[in-house]
């Protein structure tokens, strides 16, 4: 081990920039896109060059982008598989594509889930709603990134504190970030010791999905280790990432500035940017918010000629990710596979490359720079006892008028639905609510009376997950929802423990069996047998799962079966 | 104030209703098994780090809402566990009902998996054993060794992770996600992708016999019956001195190799020449009766008549042109009793110090240069200080090919951060892993080390340059002399940047304790001495020598290299190192053992072709050596060979100086023999025979023994046991604890020097101070070599080894390894193909002052420009001959590393 006070050069790793050019990953994996695998040599050679990569981790990486590679050297359109989209029709879309001879890949989503559903193109403009059902290979070049137009946004909070910047149409550049009051925070912060910080996130009572956010930074911060990461991730591969989208496309100096504050606190001299590689426009603006900064000494060595140095590498993750599962991401930024790893040691304590690594949602990081500069009255002012602040809900086209709202903590999600998204769309009654991803909670009409505080709902055994709200109307085929919901699973499940990797299959069969039982209907006793041994499956699952994805899929899975368990399987027979 | 007790009371938890003391950092899984409670797992390997997949180990835990995963959670004081509790034995029948019932998504075919630990599993929860089925998918068979079978695979992941945690290679991945994940190998390309080094870890792991090899799915007749108990030895190979467990067939031939789990020295893994290459024990040319030649052909003669005809005919030559026109060699590959017994021979029947070993073609320059330096020759440190180290230094040497064990666990010390500096002119595959790597010229090592010295002096800065300067080591006048070398001048010698000569040295004065491994790199040069006089300045300036992970490990190239030397197969030292000059040498041999030494040190092996073409040597008796094939200027060597009146060789095979031999003795092999071997950190360890020698081929110690008898010598031995006795009685400083019966008791050997039957052996020399006058700093200075700079021949020819083949690959030639994909012909830089216009795959005359070779090119960026490597193993293009036959003057060591050729279409 390296010994106390050494001043060796610490080791790079091959996700950290080592020639100032930007992520050597991004290098591969637009490579990637535009080419098929495997690689030739020449290739391979070229890419170690330019990224100062070894040949072998080139090849490995390139391998790790394989579901998005070209194919004949023609990058496949991507089509959003998100629920939302799914919804909206995005299967038929796909199958209606892949008829006209057009190669597609499916993404788990793309972050358009208020206009559902969506493409991008080989050029990774973005389709969505009619533009996307009507997608037409002849046409002109037209889309531009930044020329798709934004959601319908709103703040039901005097004092917004996630998307504030965003209401007034974004701060894509260093300028107009500045000029925004970004990296004020930062700058204050700076004349501070980082426990400042740290304090000022304890009185905030800022709080994710989780609840509240700052124990877990205290421990981090107290863990005895030589270094420490920060990973900001975009939620990885869950449906309903419309918000982590934006803010990269659109605010993205304000994640910096966050992830330096949550770095700075914490005492991490490096941050990472967990970004999915199907995100290509929020990739690009990120990438080129590192360099403005880095330009601007906002970020690198002595940041705003202090003392205090902090670099940041972006990794743009394959999507599929078991939902973004923190350690998920943190093997795969050390390890190319992604595969969850057991826990305890919870990552504060010992994350990536065994140091203490603090994993937070954008939307966190984004309020920090606010919380540095105004202290935290704001958060204080608003939401609930337990959990202070504020959330962002992203609506889905299932509702008359979908979009985003950053509303109070504790706010009742009734009114929500029906007074600020004006209910289902075309004034078509819900039958269910999927709430906060697959992984969330499934909430049939009778259940939307309570308040939107993650403590709460914690104890009444809800999840708020990443704050999605999906609609499932009265005429959605129930079937292709759970059809939906396994797939998802299967397809996103990183394939470490039994019970997550083989689950799906599972209840593929014992369905497929009742269902075979049940038309024929001559054992009934054997029918109620397969139920019985569907719960026990479902039990396994919930309990027996490694990691969180695991774990929380199956609580909504078996939830949507029991609510509609007729109309699924005997109606249809 | 009364007093207080302080004591902590003991931290409690229940596992299964019985108390046990919580001990920090343990896992339920472990603390379990400290009860005798067995808690079911399928993806957990002690070694491994948890990995927490197969679910199988989950347990319940009281006021805990979901079940715990006994493998990776720690236990915790008042914790409640209840192991086999309902509830997780539903979970646990649950997750072996999906493997079973998802094959179509998951790719498991139940009836294909192989008898072992998952089909335990399946037996233990009640489960029948599922119908054999034929695979749906034929068995990778492509391999030489290695099979795979997909339809059997479980995707527990150990295979994985013993890959990368132990064997340190990276083959396998995971693709897909979900049901569809499934294990890959090497991407796609499989076992014989190059990834994969063949060691087969990964068969040892297996729970399903996805994965498996060929040993173990032979025919079943002849794995079944097993007749006789497998046997613990020693591998045969490399200095490592793996255990192993030789398993045999039906027909009383190898069946499989296992290592010993536990050993000290390899904790149960092997390489792929260890587990897999021990085919040649039963290849159809071994030598079977003794032969003697009859003009062009060999005829068959009886044992009786062989030794007699030996012993005559030495005695004949003797008493013709004295005992000094007999000479014997010896070789690394036989065990010490018969090393010990050859040299004893030589000096108390014939009369002469005529032999030597082929430790003098590798670590004679160790074994010179240490003991002149540090009191002692061989490894100061051992194979455990690895872990140990502070910073690691491997200098002119490729464990990851040549002692893949090595390699492997200084590759996961590098995995796990400790600083690693790479010395080789190649780019090897451990440099990749490497803090850094310094690609020295070839022959300049000298001068890198020397700078080394005076940056890690600057580096220490005054204070701790005092510490390292005790008076009478000499210190201020080596010091003068290592900050008076220039650092431009040392970099544009050695080709090695400033920056990174610099930084190697800032790495290697901040991180003590600094662990040397070093190896023929070093050795086999003309300056070979002085470059380990070099680095032992270094170890005394780091101050490592006999600290724990400190110190200096030469890596010897056999098995028992290091033994053989220990045993006085050397012209000018008896057994344990102890000069033939001194009169207390004398006096102790004819003491004990009752003759007189020969006064005159002996020739070296370098010295022979030349003093047999002088006609001072006559006759030769070489015992399991190739020297045709090893020894520098072949034209030569086979020139003087073929002028012997009398050579006797001792082989198991027909080499290429058999083919010269006047008699063939049979000797049995490294499976066949009682006996010990020594390994490269001074380990003495038992052999045992396993199999048995093919027709009359008796081991060396007997056939020794009936020579010596023959020539009227009362030797009356009764095994290997006595004759180590006598070792002891020879070398009780060394060797005077070491027994046998002490060696049955510790299975994993005795380190030397173990003086006294009490002694627990020594892990370290130096550990309490250098004998007198030794431990002196030494100012030894750059000097090229003869090859350097020469207009006529521009490229330096490394030669050495390659993974698959040991040595001339006499033994791996003879087994499957002939078909793993082995790097093969010469390896040269693009930028030098380039300027010769050749591509890959083009044939190449390569010229030398000494001869000429016609070889394919291989083109890799691995190389340094202006070299080139030539493996050794290829009987066909035997690299040596392009050697020249000038050694190193003190050592006598030729210089094989650095080759001056010239290469043309």
């Amino acid at each position: 081990m390296f010994s106390e006070g050494s001043h060796l050069p610490p080791p790079v790793h091959y996700w950290q920039d080592h020639r100032g050019l930007g992520s050597p990953l991004a290098v591969i994996s637009r490579h990637v896109r535009k080419h098929s695998l495997p690689l030739p040599d020449r290739a391979v050679a070229e890419l170690a060059a330019r990224t100062g990569l070894l040949e072998s981790t080139v090849r490995r990486a390139a391998e790790y982008y394989r579901s998005m590679a070209a194919r004949e050297d023609h990058p496949p359109l991507m089509v959003c598989q998100g629920t939302a989209c799914r919804l909206a029709g995005s299967g038929k879309l796909r199958e209606s594509l892949e008829k006209r001879k057009l190669s597609c890949h499916g993404v788990a989503c793309l972050g358009y889930c208020d206009a559902a559903p969506a493409l991008l193109d080989e050029r990774d403009a973005a389709y969505t709603g009619d533009a996307a059902s009507e997608f037409d290979e002849h046409r002109g070049f037209s889309q531009s990134i930044l020329g798709h137009p934004l959601p319908r946004m709103e703040s039901l909070s005097a004092t917004p504190l996630i998307l504030p910047r965003l209401l007034q149409g974004g701060a894509a550049t260093l300028k107009e970030a500045l000029s925004m009051g970004v990296y004020e925070g930062l700058r204050s912060a700076l004349q501070q010791p980082g426990q400042v910080m740290l304090d000022l996130m304890t009185a905030s009572g800022l709080s994710g999905s989780q609840g509240r956010v700052a124990p877990r930074w205290h421990t981090c911060a107290a863990t005895d280790a030589v270094d420490r990461y920060v990973i900001g991730h975009a939620h990885a591969g869950t449906s309903g990432a419309v918000v982590d989208r934006l803010l990269l496309e659109r605010d993205p100096h304000s994640v910096l500035e966050g992830l330096a504050l949550a770095a700075r606190a914490v005492g991490a001299s490096h941050g990472i940017l967990f970004i999915p590689a199907d995100y290509p426009q929020a990739l690009q603006q990120t990438e080129a918010a590192i360099r403005e900064a880095t330009a601007a000494n906002l970020l690198g060595r002595n940041i705003l000629r202090s003392h205090w140095s902090f670099q940041v590498s972006l990794f743009p993750g394959a999507a599929r990710c078991a939902g973004g599962e923190a350690t998920t991401l943190i093997d795969a930024i050390e390890t190319l596979r992604g595969q969850a790893r057991p826990q305890p040691p919870a990552p504060e304590v010992a994350g990536l490359h065994r140091l203490p690594t603090l994993v937070e949602p954008l939307e966190t990081l984004v309020q920090l720079g606010t919380l540095a500069k105004d202290g935290s009255e704001a958060w204080t002012a608003q939401g609930t006892a337990e959990c202070p602040g504020t959330r962002v809900f992203c609506l889905n086209q299932g509702f008359a008028q979908p979009g985003l709202v950053e509303v109070p903590h504790g706010h009742n999600l009734r009114d929500l639905i029906e007074n600020w998204a004006g209910g289902g769309a075309m004034g078509s009654p819900l039958e269910a609510l999927i709430l906060g991803g697959l992984g969330g909670s499934l909430l049939g009409p009778g259940e939307w009376d309570f308040p939107l505080c993650p403590s709460r709902m914690t104890a009444s055994g809800l999840r708020l997950g990443n704050g999605s709200l999906v609609a499932i109307a009265q005429t959605a085929d129930l079937r292709d929802v759970l059809s939906h919901f396994l797939e998802y699973m299967d397809g996103e499940s990183c394939g470490k423990c039994t019970p997550c990797r083989l689950g799906p299959a599972g209840i593929v069969s014992l369905a497929a069996r009742y269902e075979r039982l049940a038309r024929v209907d001559r054992k009934p006793r054997d029918a109620t047998r397969a139920r019985r041994d569907l719960e026990t499956l479902f039990h396994t699952m919930e309990l027996g799962s490694l990691c969180s994805f695991g774990q929380d899929l199956p609580g909504p899975m078996r939830r949507f079966i029991d609510l509609f368990w007729d109309r699924i399987f005997t109606k249809t027979s | 104030m009364p007093a207080v007790d302080h004591t902590p009371l003991p931290s409690l938890a229940l596992i299964n209703g019985r108390e046990l003391t919580v001990s920090p950092g343990e896992t339920i899984l472990q603390a379990a098994r400290r009860l005798g409670i067995d808690i079911p797992t399928l993806c957990h390997h002690d070694r491994l780090s948890p990995e927490g997949g197969c679910r199988m180990c989950v347990v319940k835990c009281a006021g805990h809402p979901r079940p715990l995963a006994a493998c990776h959670t720690p236990l915790e004081p008042g914790m409640e566990i209840l192991t086999h509790h309902r509830e997780v034995e539903r979970i646990r029948k649950t997750l072996l009902t999906l493997q079973l019932t998802t094959a179509g998504e998951s790719g498991l075919e139940p009836g294909v998996i192989r008898e072992g630990r998952f089909t335990e599993l399946l037996v233990s929860h009640g489960f029948s054993l599922p119908r054999r089925t034929p695979p749906p998918v034929k068995t990778d068979t492509s391999h030489p060794y290695l099979r795979w079978q997909p339809s059997a695979c479980v995707s527990c992941r150990l295979c994985l992770n013993t890959c990368e945690q132990i064997a340190g290679h990276f083959v396998f991945g995971m693709e897909k996600l979900g049901a569809a994940s499934r294990l890959t190998i090497d991407g796609k390309a499989g076992f014989n992708g190059g990834a994969c080094s063949s060691c087969g870890a990964c068969v040892d792991v297996c729970p399903t016999g996805a994965i498996s090899d060929r040993d173990r799915e032979k025919p079943r007749n002849r794995r079944e019956t097993n007749p006789a108990p497998p046997v613990e030895t020693v591998c045969g190979y490399c200095g490592t001195g793996c255990r192993m467990i030789v398993h045999t067939d039906k027909r009383g031939d190898v069946g499989h190799i296992d290592g010993v789990p536990n050993a000290a020295v390899n904790h149960g893994d092997l390489c792929v020449k260890g587990r897999f290459a021990h085919g040649w024990h039963h290849a159809f040319d071994r030598l079977r009766r003794p032969m003697l030649r009859s003009g062009a052909a060999f005829s068959a003669v009886p044992w009786d008549q062989a030794t007699a005809l030996v012993a005559s005919r030495f005695q004949e030559i003797a008493a013709a042109s004295g005992p000094d026109s007999i000479a014997a060699l010896v070789s690394g590959r036989t065990s010490n009793e018969a090393a010990y017994l050859m040299q004893k021979f030589m000096r108390g029947v014939i009369g002469t110090n005529n032999i030597d070993s082929c430790s003098r073609l590798c670590h004679s320059a160790s074994e010179l240069a240490l003991s002149w330096m540090l009191g002692s020759g061989s490894a100061s440190a051992c194979f455990d200080d690895i872990e140990l180290a502070g910073c690691l230094l491997v200098f002119g040497t490729n464990p990851t090919e040549s002692h893949p064990i090595l390699g492997a666990r200084l590759k996961q010390a590098a995995l796990h951060g400790v600083p690693l500096i790479v010395v080789d002119p190649r780019r090897t595959d451990l440099s990749d892993f490497a803090t850094l790597h310094l690609p020295v010229k070839p022959g300049t090592n000298v001068s890198l080390i020397n700078i080394l010295c005076r940056l890690v002096l600057e580096a220490y800065g005054e204070t701790t340059a005092a510490q390292v300067g005790a008076p009478g080591l000499e210190f201020e006048a080596w010091r003068d002399f290592a900050l008076s070398l220039p650092v431009p001048e040392a970099s544009a010698i050695t080709g090695v940047q400033e920056r990174d000569l610099r930084l190697a040295a800032r790495i290697i004065a901040d991180s003590a304790p600094l662990l040397t491994l070093y190896g023929a790199g070093v050795t086999q040069h003309v300056r070979g001495t002085a470059g380990v006089i070099a680095l032992a300045n270094l170890a005394l300036l780091t101050r490592g020598l006999g600290q724990p992970g400190g110190g200096l490990l030469p890596l010897r190239g056999q098995n028992n290299v290091q033994g053989v030397s220990d045993m006085g197969a050397m012209p000018d030292h008896f057994t344990g190192y102890q000069p033939i000059r001194s009169a207390d040498t004398g006096t102790r041999v004819a003491e004990t053992l009752g003759f007189n030494l020969p006064g005159k040190a002996g020739l070296t092996v370098t010295e022979l072709p030349d003093a047999i073409l002088a006609g001072n040597v006559r006759a030769l008796w070489v015992m399991g050596e190739n020297p045709l094939r090893s020894l520098p200027d072949t034209a030569k060597t086979r020139r003087a060979f073929e002028k012997l009146e009398f050579l006797v060789v001792q082989e198991t095979i027909l080499t290429e100086t058999g083919k010269l031999a006047h008699i063939l003795l049979p000797a049995a092999a490294g499976f066949e023999i009682e006996g010990t071997f020594t390994n490269a950190e001074r380990r003495i360890q038992r052999v045992r025979p396993a199999v048995e020698a093919p027709g009359e081929a008796r081991p060396d110690w007997i056939i020794i023994s009936q020579v010596a008898r023959a020539c009227g010598a009362h030797w009356h031995y009764l095994g290997p046991e006595d004759v180590m006795r006598e070792v002891g009685r020879a070398t009780p400083e060394t060797h005077g604890g070491v027994s046998y019966q002490r060696l049955e008791q510790s299975p994993d050997g005795l380190q030397w020097p173990c003086p006294d039957p009490a002694h627990p052996g020594t892990k370290r020399l130096h550990s309490g101070g250098f004998a007198p006058g030794k431990g002196r700093f030494v100012p030894i200075d750059y000097e090229p070599s003869p090859d350097h700079h020469r207009q006529d021949y521009p490229i330096l020819l490394i030669t050495g080894r390659a993974l698959e083949h040991h040595n001339s690959g006499g033994m791996t030639l003879r087994t499957p390894n002939q078909d793993l994909p082995t790097a093969q012909g010469l390896a040269l830089h693009p930028h030098d193909a380039a300027r010769l216009l050749l591509v890959d795959g083009d044939e190449a005359t390569v010229e030398s002052a000494q001869g000429s070779l016609r070889v394919r090119v291989r083109i890799s960026n691995r190389q340094l420009p202006g070299t080139a490597f030539l493996s050794i193993h290829d009987g066909s293009r035997p690299a040596n001959r392009l050697v020249s036959a000038l050694p190193d003057p003190d050592s006598m060591t030729p210089q094989y590393k650095a080759v001056a050729i010239k290469i043309s279409r």
